[in-house]
């Protein structure tokens, strides 16, 4: 709970502790169809009825599936807080699952998959990059799953992941606005009381193996005008103080006008038509990834060993200590641009506090950051971003254009 | 269903919303700026926007130039070269952007409030002592021209390109981005001079909203910018009215090998400035402005042909349009077409049901707040208003204008403004797939993915 006072607007979020990673082979794709299910009807919430409730209340609302978990969220003007928590609580006691509703989401599904990642130039190379970068299958495969296994998933799966996954001691619920702490706690538990208590599942945990040298892979997109470069490193979990000494390389590197990668490769050598930077942060291994379209006339080769180069002369000199100060006042800018909504505190208070049992941890984490020397910042560089972590996924446009 | 069927809660007693009041003052050399106090975060929201800066003054031949000029403003000023910019930029965890609209251009600079006045003398230099360097102009330019290339390869850009060019024909809003001839014509003294005499501070407002009061803000402005020069008259001219289109044509871009067809229709509409065009907005909520509205409902609930289904109002200066798009799988393409054409002509024939439009008016009213929950949101605000000319009083007196509308108003603007029968509809997908099934819907025009088929 956190009150955020001045402008009657308030966030409730449920995030579930279930995300992608949980799903086996030829189940992919299922925890994100599941969250579709989450929006078509409860016991007392008929199909079509959620997105009309919300919309009759001057809300806006969503659910979005990661890796790592799956949320789901309303954001209401204040005084309609009890209609978020009834939602929630309605669908978190109750879902009523259906085939025909399964059948309906299930083309949605596909469809946002045809939409985001199929039809679109480089969105498939994603899901080899991180195939190649992974072994094990939890994040070896993508969020949105296959069409084989979407076409696969069955009524009874639903009743299964909705019985296993769904239980209240598997959510933490947020609440973030114009509210009264006091009052708005008696709300919750009104609204929540009913929910019955049920096995929740344990912990998810597995096993990815450590990296064990270069990989690469090439691929050919039809949709794809210029070639690409993945270049992806994998390093450890969130919060493990490798990461915050990374997150640093990243905004040196990557952000703002003067990060190294970007500025030279984009903006002053004109190799590059764009680049980022960025850390993949999840639960599990993550995964600092660059990602660059070449200009016309650069090879991917040249793109790749300008790349490799700068990450290389980094590791050896370290960061100027501007570079240091700016990339602690541009954590402290992002960290202030990233929290001035109810939703996006919400967000931000949901992943600590379900991941780590404690949402302060934000601050924390900003801290430690800000207390690492140019020292650290080079030694986690010239340990991490090394070939035995590395995989590269070269994106060749294919060549075959037909007429119509 | 259970025959005891709970009923959702009833919302507590309202919670008075209040906008903040900008407060207003004109420096010397002309700048207008006005102030307000808002957002929860230390930070503050600063715009300026330069009217007639847009890409619609663009001359014939240099399309591309309020866009170039935009980017080019950061190359380099008569202290600094480009990464000197940049430094001083990120040294205060700022970000700046000049960005071209149609109607307008508008730098925005986003700064914490503790730097607020460092900031903004780094936004009067790169807005009043840009030298627009050759090498960081060629640069700017070669790079869009790429840009474009690769931009032609997303399924989004090419239906809107070329829905605006066919909707707009010969006219200045019939363009979403440059285009290649136009940046390879452009020279750097071009933009210079469009700058110098587009980018005038007696011709604009600078706007901030943010974490201080308004005095406060005010004073800061004026430190900043009120020794500056006026710079050059601005050319009076305006944006001619759109042409008119008579009848529905079609227009097939083909991009082999997808497993999509996006299918994007717009006819002319209001512009912001006429009365209706809040009526409007009413009557498109109920259409398809969101997940509850009769597209989505409809054509993805119910027939599972589409992720998302929807209809939309821009606005520009001298005219808008209504829009309405679905994204379906190549194999049902003639199902979604004709899906999305029979609830538009529906809809204008008869507009919403009661029902849906008490769900609208209830939507626009009650999330008026969650756009303007942050500085850049009101700074927002001020801008389309100072840009279209609406009065002082507009986003105050809004929700009393949307609460007003009737369901026999919102008909009639349905009726006529949502009619497909006249309009434009831009396709693009496989069209050895789906030439023959859109020819059946109308006159349909083959284009490749970078112009006319030859």
């Amino acid at each position: 709970m956190s009150p955020q006072r001045g402008i009657p607007l308030v966030t409730v979020d449920v995030t579930y502790d279930v995300g992608s990673r949980v799903e086996p082979p030829g189940k992919t794709g299922f925890a994100h169809l599941f969250e579709h299910l989450m929006f078509e009807g409860s016991e007392n919430i008929g199909k079509g009825e959620h997105f009309r409730l919300v919309a009759e209340a001057g809300g806006s609302m969503n659910g979005t599936t990661s890796e790592d978990r799956t949320n789901y969220f309303e954001t209401l003007p204040a005084e309609c807080l009890d209609l978020g928590l009834f939602l929630e609580a309605d669908r978190m006691r109750a879902l009523v699952l259906t085939l025909e509703k399964l059948d309906n989401q299930r083309e949605a599904v596909k469809e946002e998959k045809r939409l985001r990642v199929d039809n679109q130039p480089y969105a498939p190379s994603f899901e080899t990059a991180d195939a190649l970068a992974y072994d094990a299958f939890p994040y070896k495969h993508s969020v949105i799953g296959s069409m084989d296994d979407l076409q696969a998933a069955s009524l009874d799966d639903a009743r299964d992941f909705y019985g296993r996954y769904y239980a209240p001691g598997n959510a933490l619920l947020a609440v973030v606005g114009d509210v009264d702490p006091a009052d708005a706690f008696r709300r919750v538990k009104s609204a929540f009381d009913e929910v019955p208590a049920r096995e929740a599942p344990a912990r998810f945990a597995f096993v990815e193996p450590s990296p064990s040298g270069e990989r690469r892979e090439r691929v050919e997109d039809r949709h794809a005008a210029m070639p690409a470069l993945h270049v992806n490193f994998k390093v450890k979990e969130r919060r493990h103080p490798d990461l915050f000494a990374l997150s640093v390389v990243e905004r040196i590197l990557g952000a703002g006008e003067t990060g190294r990668l970007w500025r030279r490769l984009v903006k002053d050598d004109s190799l590059a038509l764009s680049l980022s930077v960025s850390l993949d942060e999840r639960r599990g291994p993550s995964l600092f990834r660059v990602f660059s379209l070449a200009r016309p006339g650069v090879t991917l080769e040249r793109l790749e060993a300008e790349i490799l180069g700068d990450l290389e002369r980094f590791a050896a000199d370290g960061p100027t200590p501007r570079e240091m100060e700016r990339a602690r006042r541009l954590l402290l800018a992002s960290a202030v641009r990233a929290t001035q909504t109810t939703q996006a505190i919400a967000f931000l208070l949901s992943e600590y506090g379900l991941y780590d049992g404690d949402p302060g941890l934000f601050r924390h984490d900003v801290e430690a950051v800000l207390a690492l020397d140019a020292a650290a910042v080079k030694d986690a560089a010239a340990r991490l971003l090394v070939a035995t972590s590395r995989s590269v996924v070269t994106v060749v446009p294919s060549e075959a254009k037909e007429a119509a | 269903m259970s025959a005891t069927r709970r009923l959702p809660p009833p919302p507590s007693p309202p919670l008075p919303f209040v906008l903040p009041t900008f407060t207003g003052a004109r420096l010397a050399n002309g700048l207008a700026v006005r102030a307000a106090r808002w957002g929860r975060r230390p930070t503050v929201a600063v715009s300026v926007l330069f009217p007639g800066a847009g890409s619609a003054a663009d001359p014939p031949g240099r399309e591309g130039m309020a866009e170039i000029t935009g980017d080019t403003f950061l190359g380099g000023t008569r202290r600094r070269d480009a990464r000197g910019l940049a430094e001083a930029l990120d040294d205060l965890a700022a970000i700046l952007e000049v960005s071209a609209g149609s109607d307008s251009s508008v730098a925005r600079l986003s700064i914490l409030e503790k730097d607020l006045d460092d900031g903004l003398a780094l936004l009067a230099e790169v807005l009043t002592e840009s030298t627009f360097p050759e090498d960081e102009f060629e640069k700017n330019r070669r790079r869009q021209i790429d840009v474009l290339a690769e931009q032609r390869s997303e399924p989004d850009f090419l239906a809107r390109e070329r829905l605006l060019d066919r909707l707009y024909p010969g006219h200045p809003y019939g363009r979403l981005t440059a285009t290649e001839k136009g940046l390879e014509a452009l020279t750097r003294d071009e933009i210079a001079a469009f700058a110098a005499t587009r980018f005038s501070l007696s011709h604009a407002t600078l706007i901030l909203a943010g974490a201080a009061d308004p005095d406060t803000l005010l004073r800061s402005a004026s430190r900043a910018f009120e020794g500056l020069a006026a710079g050059l008259r601005v050319p009076a001219d305006t944006v001619p009215p759109p042409p008119r289109i008579d009848g529905f044509s079609i227009h097939l871009v083909n991009r082999p090998g997808s497993v999509q067809t996006n299918l994007l229709f717009a006819r002319p509409a209001l512009a912001r400035r006429n009365p209706r065009f809040t009526t409007a907005l009413v009557a498109n909520q109920s259409l398809g402005g969101g997940a509850s509205s009769r597209l989505f409902h409809v054509l993805r609930e119910e027939r599972s042909l589409t992720y998302g289904a929807y209809s939309s109002l821009s606005a520009r200066v001298a005219g808008g349009q209504f829009s309405a798009s679905i994204d379906c799988r190549t194999e049902v393409t003639r199902e979604a077409c004709s899906g999305l054409f029979d609830l538009i002509r529906a809809f204008a024939a008869g507009g919403p049901t009661g029902e849906e439009h008490e769900r609208s008016r209830k939507y626009l009213l009650g999330s008026f707040p969650i756009p303007r929950e942050t500085p850049g949101g009101v700074a927002q605000d001020e801008i389309s208003r100072l840009l279209h000319g609406l009065p002082e009083d507009e986003w105050a007196t809004w929700r009393d204008r949307v609460g007003a509308v009737s369901r026999q108003e919102a008909c009639r603007v349905a009726e006529d403004f949502f009619d497909p029968d006249t309009g434009i509809l831009a396709a693009v997908g496989d069209a050895k797939v789906i030439r023959p099934v859109l020819e059946s819907f109308g006159d349909t025009t083959l284009w490749d993915a970078d112009g006319p088929r030859a």
